[in-house]
């Protein structure tokens, strides 16, 4: 057997083990089929499944707009601030949604969150309960305990007022504001996807777009239809995550099947009954892929071997330059800006305290984050290579994600925790499996437009000119693919980064883990703390980002010269 | 080259950071005890470093969060029970902790500890203790309500002048779901069902967290709601215009509902010894001592545990008359009823 049909084999082997494995041995060994049967005889279900449709798809098409526009104006465009641009755009991925929605609804003044208030009022420190006429010692002692506190520290009755910057009174706790939250959140994923993608755009398709079309219309014509694939791809992968947030729901009091799975399997303790719950929405995913599909249908990717990369083709006059940059501020301003100042707020900016209370934490993430995110290149490349327009593929490849994700985690426990793979389970290395258990789809999803896009022509040549396949794929496929590589890095590195309802699961004793401890924080009312750390994940995540733009520019500016 | 030359570099110094640091992690002690954690991190932790200086024995523990409504670890310790990886489960409360009994997780351990506990609060057989005591309480919000206008009474949420104005956190969970099966209990299903179609009718809201509650109250978004104690002292300390009542302490109310940190073995512990010691050291006075006086102010079920004034006595609190297995065994209806009521 060739070295080819040896990985091929390792590949789908080490998937169908690390992400299908553990969610097939939750479902079979918890089937029962009246779980299912009750589901759809139960109105109550139906209409929180209506929910979270509604939820999913208003937040995939809002990024989808959200995330294409602002990709088209930073790589298509020669307006200013590009490199500054991309960076700030992506920050808002970094914050998790439940911080977002909490940083929103203090924003329009339900400020739960800073409203710290300062001044003393006299009379309310004596608003103790010893004048109730209750007697028992309880009652007293803890009158005592609010007269005390209340005489040294507090308080003012907060009169609840709008801010002056918000027109008329926001009722934020609905479905559509959960859709603007989480979609704020979640469009860098789009943004991310398409932008790499057009960068890599074969140059003399565009020219020849240019010949025949005006700018704008070889950009909606040609370009965007391009890189149809890459933007529905964005657009499943937010709408997977938006039906999988607890959060935001959470905190818009928005209720969702997610929030439904999450009773039943953490308040009944009825794993059955929460994993026949996610069926229905493991539907509506396999019915998007078809749709997907069906809209990709037989359009031809096209080739990167002199990619488009840092091209202008549309050249802005001043006032749609300002239009642009008013566009991106706005959306930056509150993706990004509004969280982060309110983190920045709360911080104080006391981080030496934070660092001592959590600074394992965060070599803890950081370590393992960069661990996992490379090792899960390797499987994820393959598996794009080898079933590139296996259709049937992309139902399984989507699989893992059926499973919320601390069910997936009950899951590596009954696969990992025995007596064979102890080393496995006893150490951070059933962490990593567990995210590349998670995270595999992801990164496949996000190589496999890439790879569509490397005509076969070119391996063929490579083999023709007699270099094995070991050098096709080290010299040919991975550089083309750089751009695909880095996307699919980063994605995972921030998905890890953030984790948090598999690391409760399978964390190992003494290991925690940075989003861990920043909402272990943040509940128990240390925002303080909570709020340096958010602002450490942030940096952390932004480093890399940076450093892969610097790179990006840096071989703009190597291609340019040489051409010269 | 030399931006190459340099990159290269560093990710090879990343790539050995990264082994050295994980696999370091990797290393087990030859003498420690793994323990999970699903009380407040902030101030089990130091209790635990107190005890790794007292023994020298290494501490390895597992926090629960509150992403999980403190939960997971209990889902982890069900899926475990094969092949225990925990010696010592620290929970923050009671009912979790029966079902991990009848699920056989627990070995039965008689720790001295226990004996000056109230029998209430520890398990007949051995399998679990209860300490340090948290309670359920109504938190308001001093600027909207006064002292006078406040309510006693669970029953008084009711009272159409909330209406709209009073939150919980979701009730199939947590110690709100615990205090719902409380209710079911005492009052019978019917008298708890008609008293939560009221609470409804009422326009009582549904929020994420008791910490939400807290924060809602705090804000003025929602003028009143049930937390726990912990919540509403947190709150009260760091300036909120909050205060809590302990409700229905009056002669004939049905008094509140406590909430004790439990402590147990697990049974086939991997370091049995040393959770051992572990439990002994959890149930002393003196940890009981550090937690009345921490910032979550629990109070002592040890007799004789010298609590700071502001802290009131086990005796002074009016505790509902309800076991906490009865409590366990009204959950999964509770639960049914109260989840397809207010949760839609």
């Amino acid at each position: 057997m060739s070295s080819r049909s040896w990985l091929k084999i390792i590949a789908i082997t080490s998937f169908l083990i690390l992400s299908v494995l553990p969610v097939a041995y939750m479902y079979v060994s918890s089937f029962n089929l009246s779980r299912y049967t009750w589901i759809f005889e139960d109105v109550r279900q139906q209409h929180m499944f209506e929910t979270t449709m509604i939820l999913g798809l208003g937040t995939a098409l809002l990024c989808i707009l959200l995330g294409v526009s602002i990709a088209v104006l930073l790589e298509y465009t020669d307006i200013p601030f590009k490199s500054c641009l991309s960076v700030l755009v992506i920050v808002s991925l970094l914050i998790p949604p439940y911080i977002m929605g909490i940083s929103f609804l203090s924003f329009i003044g339900k400020n739960w969150v800073t409203s710290e208030i300062k001044e003393p009022n006299p009379e309310v420190a004596s608003m103790v309960r010893r004048d109730r006429g209750i007697t028992n010692s309880a009652m007293n002692a803890a009158a005592l305990q609010n007269t005390l506190l209340n005489k040294t520290a507090v308080t003012m009755p907060p009169v609840q007022q709008k801010p002056w910057y918000i027109p008329y009174n926001i009722d934020p706790y609905n479905v559509q504001w959960a859709i603007v939250i989480l979609s704020l959140a979640l469009f860098p994923i789009v943004f991310l996807l398409t932008s790499f993608a057009l960068r890599n755009i074969d140059e003399r398709m565009i020219d020849a777009a240019l010949l025949l079309r005006k700018p704008l219309g070889a950009i909606w014509r040609v370009s965007l239809p391009m890189v149809l694939p890459q933007i529905l791809v964005g657009g499943l992968i937010v709408y997977i995550f938006a039906i999988s947030e607890l959060g935001v729901p959470s905190v818009m009091r928005v209720d969702t099947t997610t929030m439904e799975v999450f009773n039943h399997f953490t308040g009944f303790f009825d794993i059955s009954q929460a994993l026949a719950l996610t069926v229905p929405l493991a539907f509506s995913i396999a019915v998007l892929i078809l749709a997907a599909q069906l809209i990709i249908g037989k359009k031809p990717f096209f080739t990167v071997p002199s990619a488009a990369e840092g091209r202008v083709i549309l050249k802005l006059g001043k006032a749609q330059k300002a239009l642009g940059l008013g566009y991106i501020f706005a959306v930056i301003a509150v993706s990004s800006a509004m969280p982060l100042g309110i983190l920045l707020y709360n911080s104080g900016l006391a981080v030496l305290p934070a660092l001592e209370k959590a600074g394992d934490s965060i070599l803890n993430s950081l370590f393992l984050s960069i661990f996992c995110s490379t090792l899960i290149l390797v499987p994820s490349f393959f598996i794009a290579y080898f079933y590139k327009g296996v259709k049937w593929m992309d139902y399984l490849i989507l699989a893992p994600l059926i499973a919320p994700s601390a069910a997936l985690g009950i899951g590596m426990i009954g696969v990992w925790n025995n007596g064979y793979t102890a080393f496995v389970y006893g150490s951070f290395l059933v962490l990593a499996f567990g995210y590349l258990a998670r995270f595999l789809p992801f990164t496949i999803k996000t190589l496999e437009p890439f790879m569509a896009q490397v005509p076969a022509s070119v391996e063929e040549s490579g083999r023709l000119a007699g270099a094995s396949f070991t050098k096709t794929v080290s010299g040919i496929l991975a550089p083309l693919l750089k751009p695909g590589l880095l996307t699919a890095w980063l994605i995972a590195f921030i998905l890890c980064m953030r984790e948090l309802d598999l690391s409760v699961m399978l964390t190992p004793p003494g290991f925690q883990t940075l989003p861990n401890r920043i909402f272990t924080l943040y509940h128990y009312g240390d925002i303080r703390t909570s709020s340096v750390l958010s602002l450490f994940l942030v940096a952390i995540v932004v480093v890399p980002y940076i450093a892969i733009v610097f790179m990006s520019n840096a071989s703009k500016w190597h291609t340019s010269n040489s051409k010269k | 080259m030399v931006n190459k030359y340099l990159i290269g570099v560093f990710l090879i110094l990343l790539a050995l950071s990264t082994v050295y640091y994980l696999g370091n992690s990797m290393m087990p002690s030859k003498n420690e005890v793994v323990v999970y954690v699903s009380a407040d991190q902030d101030y089990s932790e130091p209790v635990l470093k107190d005890f790794e200086k007292q023994t020298g024995i290494k501490v390895k523990a597992v926090y629960d969060t509150e992403a999980s409504k403190t939960v997971g670890l209990v889902n982890r310790l069900i899926a475990e029970k094969d092949r225990p990886q925990a010696d010592v489960f620290w929970n923050n409360e009671l009912i979790r902790t029966i079902l991990l009994k009848e699920k056989g997780v627990l070995a039965p351990y008689n720790s001295p500890g226990a004996a000056g506990k109230p029998v209430e609060y520890k398990d007949p057989e051995g399998y679990w203790t209860g300490f340090s005591a948290r309670t359920r309480v109504i938190i308001y919000n001093t600027g909207y309500i006064s002292p006078a206008d406040a309510p006693e009474s669970l029953s008084d949420l009711k009272n159409p002048k909330w209406n709209g104005k009073v939150g919980i956190a979701n009730p199939a969970l947590g110690t709100t779901g615990d205090q719902v099966a409380a209710l079911f209990s005492l009052w019978g299903d019917d008298a708890a069902k008609g008293y939560f179609n009221q609470l409804k009718d009422n326009g009582v809201k549904v929020v994420d967290s008791n910490g939400m509650v807290k924060s809602q109250v705090a804000a003025g978004d929602l003028w009143l709601g049930l937390a726990d104690t912990d919540d509403a002292y947190g709150a009260i300390q760091s300036g909120k215009p909050v205060a809590m009542v302990f409700p229905d302490q009056k002669e004939g109310e049905i008094g509140t509902l406590m909430l004790p940190h439990s402590v147990m073995l697990i049974k086939g512990a991997p370091h049995e010894g040393n959770g051992k010691k572990l439990i002994d050291y959890l149930l002393s006075d003196q940890v009981e001592q550090m937690y009345a006086n921490s910032g979550i102010k629990t109070i002592p079920l040890g007799n004789g545990v010298q609590r700071p004034d502001n802290v009131p006595s086990l005796d002074s609190i009016k505790t509902m008359n309800v076991t906490q297995y009865e409590v366990y065994s009204s959950l999964n209806r509770s639960q049914d009823f109260i989840t397809r009521l207010l949760i839609n």
